[in-house]
């Protein structure tokens, strides 16, 4: 008989990361789904992300969190399973029943008609990159600049792939009814 | 417009809409990643410890015939057959990963698998066997806890002359060590016949992660096969859909249905030509589930039932040609899972898909003789109505026809009549609002008392040929009219009707601005109030004897003009010698494709009417106002007006301005 494998004992975490994963892994899942819009491909993306995470522990410099969200950026820009895993508009649904966006639409019927285009389906839609800069910006809250260096690309690029994100999601910046918040140097903790 | 708040709310709504994965679950996931070595695209970790595994078999009392190497790097490729590659069972195959390699030489009749790697989720077997002669009994081998030889789970050898024809085996949750032995009927058989010298290598497998999963290389899709009724990313969605047993996070789902009988012999047939997944719902319960309770926290499934292409309430495929499964979809067969149907009942099946190039497609086969397929009656002529009239804005209804809300196909004829330059208009009830209806492949919504603000042209028809039309399931059938433009000339306008103006809906058009008042869609907004300011006013006495005037507008913010015309009357506008055409919206760039807006389709080749006898009043807006400052794209511009009328018919011009509050 031959049995051709090993027994893998488990291994040991270094220190500190259990520690991390228990306190963050929460932050970072909602960064994965909303890279992936899919909570399995956002839990797989999150695990892969997490093994680097585990290789580099005693590597990392400054605030794992950020370590491992640019892990996570990385990953989902370039990670072949994505073919079919996480940008597809169709795999996504909207965030409400059409209808019920409407139920509360404005009278103007250019308005209405943009509405109607609900966001949610709007951000599945965008193509990765752009994806990820909306989501770097406004629900991280990073700049333009903290999001060239997180996704390892020039300050122009993010200004170009965020106006271009804009642009289809047909957002004014001018329509805003609240300014915008401050951004701080680190963005926001969205825990 | 959006604006960042909604960016940021759907952001928000998005992120927390699913739980977190469990820490603890994760982090043994992470655990069994590094030691597997999976993220780093191993092809099996167990190779690098050749040395331990050799004194592990040693000390079971068993020898390793087969010399192991280090590990190996490389790009991997999935097996497309379950074929030994050079004596070893593929790494990947069908989605799973190779776990643990078994060989049964000639004359052993069992094996046990000290201390193995732990087997986490769903896993299965999949044996070979070699050697045999031609014609001699399949062999089986049982697989299964080490201390209950008799209970071990019966795999059918595989053979080289026929890869294909087993699947993997589901196993049992197996913790401890594993049996792997002859059967005794089998081997009795094997003993008595020429099949003495048989040698079997048994492949325990776990289900591969999709980011785990070495792909292929993606090819181009072939066509999908022909079916009574199609289900693919071109079928209008519906929200008419609850996934019942997937909980309130499943409401209001936006899926491409159809509604079809149900008959003994009814065949539902999933087809996919590349790697992607698809869920197929029947009446809200997810039929591509091999026993999973979906509802969170989800929960496994009977082991015997375990199929690896099964997840999550998906089916997953897995390579870059086409596959193909059948369920089926007759009263017995969906009861199996739970849906409780008679025959002949319409069910509704949507699908939720993830493909791609969308190189998916559902497939549903009636029996043979049976009633029609799709199990509706056609399209019905619907005779002119209120809000689709003989007559209105200058069209004439070409046909009008009620379509069967069941996401089925039709056709429907135009006759004689040049399709590009119809155009369309949908009515349903308040129960039938926003079903998807497609008209060709373009997208339109019906939206009662809007129905002319939904006006669609459709490209790409063809003249003389039917039209295909799809109304998305739901509860009501939907009216969609065509109707082709008249010439201004011999248009009867004492006929024409006026269906935006009276219709019953609030949001059909936006209201005569007030000196002095918000804008209506402002008033919900928060923050400094931006109201209209009445600056300028043209009416039919200002003209001169060519009927033209010019006025410039005092203003550099926002600009609206309210249109009133009473009788028939058309005229030109110009701003700072701009045709109005060219500033308001392009139909070719509307927000959704093929979308008129209200005020697009009262302009013809340069000409504004209102194309009606009766008095009508239309507001036409240039910029979207800044709710902050008000500021306009424009400064004092100057207004040429050109007007027609016919039989002393009156127009009047107000030019209104959007000013902050406290300015006006």
């Amino acid at each position: 008989m031959s049995r051709r494998s090993r027994t893998s004992p488990k291994p040991v975490a270094p220190p500190g990361f259990t520690e991390f994963v228990m306190g963050r892994s929460s932050s970072l899942f909602r960064t994965a789904v909303l890279l992936t819009r899919d909570p399995h491909s956002a839990q797989d993306l999150l695990q892969t992300a997490l093994t680097r995470v585990w290789r580099s522990w005693d590597r990392i410099e400054g605030e794992p969190d950020a370590y491992t969200r640019k892990v996570i950026l990385n990953q989902f820009l370039t990670d072949r399973s994505r073919r079919w895993t996480g940008e597809h508009p169709t795999e996504q649904l909207p965030e409400q029943p059409v209808h019920d966006r409407l139920r509360s639409a404005p009278t103007d019927p250019a308005r209405l008609v943009t509405d109607r285009e609900t966001l949610g389906h709007a951000i599945d839609a965008l193509p990765p990159r752009q994806r990820a800069v909306v989501v770097l910006r406004y629900f991280h809250d990073l700049t333009e600049a903290q999001i060239a260096e997180a996704m390892g690309t020039s300050a122009g690029t993010v200004k170009s792939q965020h106006s271009k994100a804009l642009a289809t999601l047909r957002i004014s910046e001018h329509l805003d009814e609240t300014a915008p918040p401050s951004t701080t140097p680190t963005g926001r903790d969205r825990s | 417009m959006n604006t960042i708040t909604d960016l940021r709310e759907s952001l928000e709504q998005t992120a927390h809409r699913y739980d977190a994965p469990d820490p603890h679950e994760l982090l043994r996931g992470v655990q069994d990643d590094i030691a597997t070595g999976r993220d780093r695209g191993s092809r099996t970790p167990r190779l690098v410890a050749a040395a331990a595994a050799v004194a592990l078999v040693a000390a079971g009392g068993w020898a390793l015939s087969q010399g192991l190497g280090e590990e190996e790097t490389g790009t991997m490729h999935p097996a497309n057959t379950w074929e030994l590659v050079d004596g070893n069972p593929p790494e990947y195959a069908a989605g799973l990963a190779l776990v643990e390699t078994v060989e049964l030489g000639a004359s052993e009749d069992g094996v046990v698998i000290l201390d193995p790697e732990p087997l986490v989720g769903p896993s299965y077997a999949v044996a070979w066997c070699t050697g045999a002669s031609e014609g001699a009994p399949s062999l089986v081998v049982g697989v299964g806890p080490a201390d209950e030889p008799d209970s071990g789970v019966p795999i059918g050898c595989l053979t080289p002359q026929a890869p294909e024809v087993m699947t993997p085996m589901p196993l049992p949750e197996l913790s401890g060590d594993i049996g792997i032995n002859r059967l005794p009927e089998d081997a009795a058989q094997d003993a008595a016949g020429p099949g003495t010298a048989t040698t079997v290598v048994v492949g325990l497998y776990r289900e591969a992660s999709t980011s785990e999963f070495p792909y292929p290389d993606q090819t181009e899709p072939t066509e999908p096969p022909t079916a009574d009724v199609v289900l693919d990313a071109g079928t209008p969605a519906t929200t008419e859909v609850h996934l019942d047993h997937l909980g309130e996070a499943a409401e209001g789902y936006l899926m491409p249905a159809v509604s079809v009988p149900t008959r003994e012999g009814t065949v539902l047939t999933t087809w996919a030509g590349e790697p992607g997944r698809l869920l197929v719902a029947v009446n809200g319960m997810v039929i591509t589930n091999d026993g999973e309770g979906l509802a969170q926290p989800a929960s496994a499934g009977p082991w015997q039932h375990a199929d690896p292409d099964l997840r999550g309430g998906y089916w997953l495929t897995w390579t870059a040609s086409a596959s193909t499964r059948e369920f089926d979809l007759s009263p017995s067969g969906l009861a199996a899972h739970g849906i409780q149907v008679s025959e002949g009942e319409t069910v509704t099946v949507a699908a939720r898909a993830a493909f791609p190039r969308d190189a998916w497609q559902v497939g549903i086969d009636q029996p043979a003789g049976g009633p029609d397929a799709g199990g509706t009656s056609g399209p019905a002529p619907v005779e002119p109505t209120e809000a689709l009239p003989a007559l209105a804005y200058g069209y004439e209804q070409v046909t009008a026809v009620s379509v069967p809300a069941s996401g089925s196909t039709f056709e429907i004829e135009l006759g004689d009549v040049d399709p590009d330059h119809l155009i369309w208009v949908t009515e349903c009830s308040a129960e039938a609002a926003l079903v998807d209806v497609r008209i060709g492949s373009t997208p339109v919504q019906c939206s009662p008392g809007m129905e002319w603000l939904n006006v669609a042209r459709v490209p790409g028809l063809v003249e003389g040929q039917p039209v295909d039309v799809t109304v998305g399931v739901g509860p009501e059938p939907v009216t969609l009219a065509a109707y082709t433009p008249r010439v201004w000339e011999d248009y009867p306008f004492e006929e024409s009707a006026d269906p935006i103006g009276t219709s019953d809906s609030a949001e059909a058009v936006l209201p005569r601005p007030v000196d002095g008042e918000r804008p209506s869609e402002l008033t919900r907004m928060p923050g400094p109030a931006v109201v209209y300011r009445e600056v300028a006013t043209v009416s039919t006495s200002d003209l001169d004897a060519d009927g033209r005037a010019e006025v410039t507008v005092p203003s550099s913010t926002d600009l609206s003009i309210w249109i009133e015309s009473t009788g028939v009357s058309r005229m030109r506008l110009a701003l700072d010698g701009t045709p109005v055409e060219q500033l308001v919206p392009d139909p070719d760039e509307s927000v959704i494709t093929g979308i008129l807006p209200a005020h697009q389709l009262l302009l013809r080749d340069g000409w504004f009417s209102t194309w009606t006898a009766e008095s009508r009043g239309q507001q036409v807006r240039f910029d979207h106002a800044d709710g902050r400052t008000g500021h306009g794209e424009r400064d004092e511009p100057t207004v040429t007006i050109e007007v027609e009328t016919v039989d002393g018919a009156e127009v009047e011009l107000t030019f209104f301005e959007l000013v902050p509050e406290d300015n006006g």
